[in-house]
């Protein structure tokens, strides 16, 4: 059922506006609006920080060492407001490590580059500070490759110099040159012609293999800091709730500053949606802030159009996410859930039309419910699709279909009588959409338009259970007379409304060729049989491959494999199907006979969770003690 | 036991089935994952919507698949005891296959593209992934129908 809204408006001091907003926010049913226009807090610093949060969140959670299977997350409302300045200091501590860790990477990939560098050199046991040239000499470190090398050691042997030849590595050869000073440019311009690379090292008091020596002993260092970090990182994601925590609470504080609220020099004033039934609560949320308020409560304005807020029992509410999904009801108009969920129960579990499936549906989903705890959207999904696991498993049975094997059919055996089962899904479809006509006519019905009630719903609910009674032999003739009486009805007062006589005639006989539009609507529920013998022929064809590899033991392995493979890959098309045909038949076949639409959802104030599974509030009970 | 030419017209039938609307989905499910993984670049965690849509076109292959197993199941094919059918019977199972055939490998592509398009939405608006489901499904409506009649009419063609 929508349960009503009512406006309301409050006035209070200034300074009581946070501790307003946040105990509305704990209250949860007061949605706020704004019609002027109100100039939005900046909250660009929040949101960036939630993002930094969320990739610290990410990063510890990548070095959780016990991954929990129920990690269930709930907390106290007393201390989920309470204000942990240690959990803010653990968020800079990480964000210390990952920024010290990122520093460290750096410099041991710089370290590693040196020593590539310096490694061509190992063995010059001079150090590298006296190299400067002297009065005859000049010296000179590079690389060459060994095979040129070779070539040139005769020529070179014709110059006035000495030389060594150091390691060779993958950079090339090392090579150490000490030139007479006045053939110094000859030999250079002859050496790099034969590909002679220069290379300038630090001077400094020390010598190469030293040098190396050094930059290992600090890549060692760095990479057992890198090691401590790491394992300060795995230590704290025992405290990973805390950042969770945490993200939660800013994240709900965003919400209370993204409020929309209007403010004079002295006071603020709040308007909003309050659900109806909540109104006590509502006064309560306020004095729990407040002693120092003015709340005005009054119904909708004829101009105004509130918010819709539907509550139903455990079983209808998931299926508001299917209604919700084409259009979001009316306030005024009656809540479909109650009815559309039935026949969305009803149709996916034919169309499904397999027990064995059922039964897997059940594990898989409610399995999937407890460990991943969706919320939301993706909760309610879940939870249609679990419910939808018992008809599935009834209609199977009434098939006689266990895992695409067939035994004892009670209703219709689908692949061999696919006409009986046409017949049965169209009369499905009759009674789906008389159930809408029926929904219409109460609805007008309560606004006191009989005539309309009578005129344009009963007629043909009247007209199809008439045609529909023609093809029953014993029944034909009182249908007929039935879908004529209803046929009548529509000729004579179709046109009821339309003002000229003409109109009034003909209009009736015009809204008689609706009847296409009811027979296109009903045949639309072929689909059923159609998607049943899909799944039944493909899961009858899987478990035949099966058997005919079945006979060794190898065979015996691949034919296990083939039903498991086989029958998860019918059983995720069928439920894709299913889903998106049933709730076809929903949108277009059946909320096309009486449903209008139109609303937009209550979107109250309430914390943001992400993390945290749920809040528990005590203080309602200490209160009261 | 002789394979006349009514045997070989019916199985051509349920192969034509298979084939046309089996290239339909390939085709369709081609236009649909092109589109995907423009998308995916961009915004890998769309995947899971993504892919649901995509798959949409590929229903159209399953009906022609079943089409020809259920034709085969008539003719005892799959026991491996074919009867002696006479060429009219042949000509009609043939023609049965042709809906599916033909209305399975155009639609498919078509949805095939209108998934496309679903996926592109869905890039902009996440939230409306099940309306491009829901519209994309649509044009299956027809597919399903040919389905329907290449299904009921194989069950109803007299064989003696």
């Amino acid at each position: 059922m929508i349960i009503p809204m009512k406006k309301a408006q409050i006035v209070i001091l200034k300074e009581d506006e946070k501790k307003l907003l946040t105990s509305l926010q704990k209250f949860g049913n007061f949605m706020l609006v704004s019609d002027e226009e109100i100039k939005e807090n900046d909250v660009s610093g929040e949101e960036a920080y939630l993002n930094r949060l969320e990739g610290i969140i990410n990063l510890v959670e990548s070095y959780k060492t016990k991954k929990k299977l129920f990690d269930h997350l709930d907390l106290d409302y007393s201390e989920f407001i309470k204000n942990d300045p240690s959990r803010v200091e653990l968020v800079e501590r990480i964000e210390e490590i990952s920024k010290r860790m990122d520093v460290l990477k750096q410099d041991s990939e710089s370290c590693l580059e040196q020593i590539k560098t310096l490694t061509p050199f190992e063995g010059l046991d001079i150090p590298l500070n006296k190299l400067n040239p002297t009065k005859y000499v000049r010296f000179v470190i590079g690389l060459i490759d060994l095979n040129k090398l070779q070539q040139i050691s005769d020529n070179l042997n014709e110059f006035h110099l000495d030389y060594k030849v150091l390691k060779n590595t993958q950079e090339g050869n090392g090579l150490f040159l000490a030139i007479y000073y006045d053939e110094f440019k000859e030999v250079m311009s002859f050496i790099r012609n034969a590909g002679f690379n220069e290379v300038s090292l630090p001077k400094v008091d020390k010598t190469v293999d030293e040098l190396v020596n050094d930059l290992y002993n600090k890549v060692t260092n760095i990479n057992q800091e890198y090691i401590n970090l790491e394992n300060e990182l795995k230590e704290i994601s025992s405290d990973i709730n805390e950042l969770k925590i945490l993200n939660d609470q800013i994240s709900s504080k965003l919400e209370i500053k993204k409020a929309p609220t209007f403010k004079t020099q002295a006071t603020v004033y709040l308007k909003g949606w309050v659900r109806s039934d909540k109104l006590n609560e509502f006064e309560h949320a306020i004095k729990d802030a407040t002693n120092i308020y003015d709340l005005s409560i009054e119904d909708p304005g004829d101009d105004e159009l509130p918010p819709t807020f539907t509550k139903n029992n455990e079983f209808v509410e998931p299926f508001e996410a299917i209604t919700d999904m084409f259009d979001t009801p009316h306030p005024q108009e009656l809540d479909p859930n109650p009815i559309m969920s039935v026949w969305y129960w009803l149709i996916f579990g034919m169309m499904m039309g397999d027990a064995g499936y059922g039964v897997l549906m059940f594990i898989v989903f409610s399995l999937l419910i407890r460990l991943q705890k969706p919320k939301g959207g993706a909760l309610k999904l879940m939870k249609v699709l679990l419910y939808s696991s018992v008809s599935t498993f009834i209609w199977g049975i009434l098939f006689g279909s266990y895992f695409g094997f067939t035994f004892y059919p009670i209703l219709v055996e689908p692949i061999n009588e696919p006409i009986k089962l046409m017949v049965i899904s169209l009369i499905i479809g009759g009674a789906h959409i008389i159930s809408g006509l029926i929904f219409k006519m109460y609805a007008l019905l309560k606004n006191g338009k009989i005539l309309d009630a009578i005129f344009d719903q009963l007629s043909w609910i009247l007209v199809i259970i008439g045609i529909g009674m023609m093809f029953l032999p014993d029944f034909s003739s009182i249908g007929q007379i039935i879908a004529i009486i209803g046929a009548g009805l529509i000729a004579v007062f179709g046109g009821r409304k339309s003002k000229n006589i003409f109109g009034k005639l003909f209009g009736g006989i015009l809204g008689l060729y609706n009847i296409t539009g009811y027979m296109s609507d009903i045949l639309s529920y072929s689909r059923i049989l159609a998607l049943i013998l899909s799944s039944a022929v493909i899961g009858s064809v899987m478990n035949m491959l099966a058997g005919m590899v079945q006979g060794s033991p190898i065979g015996f392995f691949f034919s296990i494999l083939i039903y498991i493979v086989g029958h998860v890959f019918n059983l995720a098309m069928g439920l894709l199907s299913a889903y998106v045909h049933d709730s076809r038949l929903q949108y277009i076949e059946f909320f096309g006979k009486f449903y209008e639409g139109g609303g937009y959802e209550f979107k109250p104030l309430t914390l943001n969770l992400k993390y945290i599974n749920e809040i528990n509030d005590n203080s309602k009970l200490k209160g009261e003690n | 036991m002789s394979v006349t030419l009514g045997v070989i017209l019916a199985v051509i039938g349920a192969l034509v089935a298979a084939i046309l609307a089996g290239l339909g989905s390939v085709f369709g499910v081609l236009i649909a994952g092109k589109a995907g993984t423009g998308v995916l670049s961009e915004k890998p965690q769309l995947f899971g919507r993504v892919l649901v849509l995509q798959a949409l076109p590929g229903t159209q292959g399953i009906y022609g698949f079943l089409t020809a197993v259920i034709l085969l199941g008539r003719l005892g094919l799959t026991g491996g005891n074919v009867p002696p059918l006479s060429d009219e019977v042949g000509w009609a199972f043939l023609g049965a296959c042709l809906p599916i055939a033909i209305v399975g490998l155009i639609s498919a592509i078509f949805q095939g593209r209108l998934a496309a398009s679903a996926i592109l939405m869905t890039a902009k608006q996440p939230g409306s992934a099940v309306r491009g489901m829901i519209m994309t499904a649509l044009v299956e409506t027809y597919s399903i129908l040919a389905l329907l009649i290449s299904i009921l009419f194989i069950n109803g063609i007299p064989i003696q």
